[in-house]
């Protein structure tokens, strides 16, 4: 598949005649990367599936009417960050009445995961980042494993880089914390 | 702060940055098809979409009489006024007209008038009695006697 640009995908949607090869030719392009932002806040396979496939379908309802204010990366990823928010937000409302809270299952369903091929550190670690609140295990995620810039994660989370440098570094602190009382 | 952050970042060296997690085998090479199949089943009307279509002319047609039942009825309500209030409304505002428009004298004579003609009235119901009680048989005297 030849590397085209968001410019060159957008132009195709609107005015190449095919709006769902334009389309198809976009999911391909940005499966993988919106797979794992997903993944590493929701844990479960099957649910970043799905979400996944409803951040694109949400994508293709609005494409038409997107502006370019933003780049299309930086839009896909603020659809795919509401998602996951959206679905760990009503996730955690349905258990508050239940007997297990969300965190406790997503801690169980890291240690039964069938797609989790991570060694005792790192499932360590991600036992640590459920600890943290959403917003910052996201911050987290974003800055130490996609290696995301600030500027690039402030347009895409809408807010300041100076808050995003203090949610990262409160996150760090409280996982150093939980993995040096281990 | 970055400098804070980049020792803490240290304590995690022994870490490895890539994702523990893993799909299933060609995920990646279907998925875009499957979101295509998801698109075009959302394009799809679902029942109560259906439902809708189907019953959108027998919808219109009773909205349409529903509309015109409750213009007449407004209608009605406002050109075939028979209230009695207003009816009453419609009387003190004419008697009102016509007292601004008579003088003191004449409201005077009016009140006269009708306090006589209650008392010829009056007179007349008892001379009826009376008449009517000596057909019956009654004696004069007796009559007198009882006034």
């Amino acid at each position: 598949m030849a590397a085209y640009s968001d410019k060159e995908l957008l132009d195709q949607f609107r005015n190449g005649g095919n709006p769902n090869y334009a389309f198809h030719l976009i999911v391909r392009k940005y499966q993988e990367r919106l797979y794992w932002h997903i993944r590493k806040m929701v844990i479960s396979h099957e649910d970043t599936d799905d979400l996944l496939q409803e951040t694109f379908v949400k994508a293709w309802q609005a494409l038409p009417k997107f502006r370019e204010e933003s780049n299309l990366f930086t839009w896909l990823y603020r659809i795919a960050t509401n998602e996951s928010l959206g679905f760990l937000r009503r996730k955690k409302r349905k258990q508050m009445l239940s007997l297990m809270d969300a965190e406790n299952q997503l801690n169980n369903q890291i240690e039964s995961d069938p797609y989790f091929d991570g060694d005792e550190i790192q499932q360590k670690l991600q036992k640590a980042l459920l600890k943290l609140p959403d917003k910052q295990r996201l911050v987290f995620n974003m800055k130490y494993f996609e290696e995301m810039k600030y500027e690039d994660m402030a347009r895409i989370l809408e807010t300041s880089t100076g808050s995003l440098k203090a949610s990262y570094h409160h996150a760090i602190k409280k996982i150093e914390k939980y993995l040096d009382s281990d | 702060m970055k400098d804070r952050d980049s020792n803490i970042e240290e304590k995690f060296k022994g870490l490895k940055k890539s994702t523990p997690f893993k799909v299933p085998e060609g995920y990646f090479d279907e998925f875009a098809s499957r979101v295509q199949e998801r698109i075009h089943d959302k394009q799809q009307p679902g029942l109560w979409e259906k439902i809708v279509q189907f019953l959108k002319p027998q919808l219109a047609l009773t909205t349409v009489f529903a509309t015109a039942a409750l213009i007449i009825f407004v209608a009605i309500k406002v050109f075939i006024d028979d209230d009695p209030v207003a009816g009453n409304n419609q009387l003190s505002d004419i008697y009102e007209i016509y007292m601004y428009d008579l003088s003191e004298e004449q409201i005077m004579e009016m009140i006269y008038a009708t306090e006589e003609s209650t008392e010829i009235n009056e007179a007349t119901y008892e001379e009826e009695i009376i008449d009517y009680l000596l057909n019956e048989g009654f004696e004069i005297t007796e009559l007198y006697e009882e006034l």
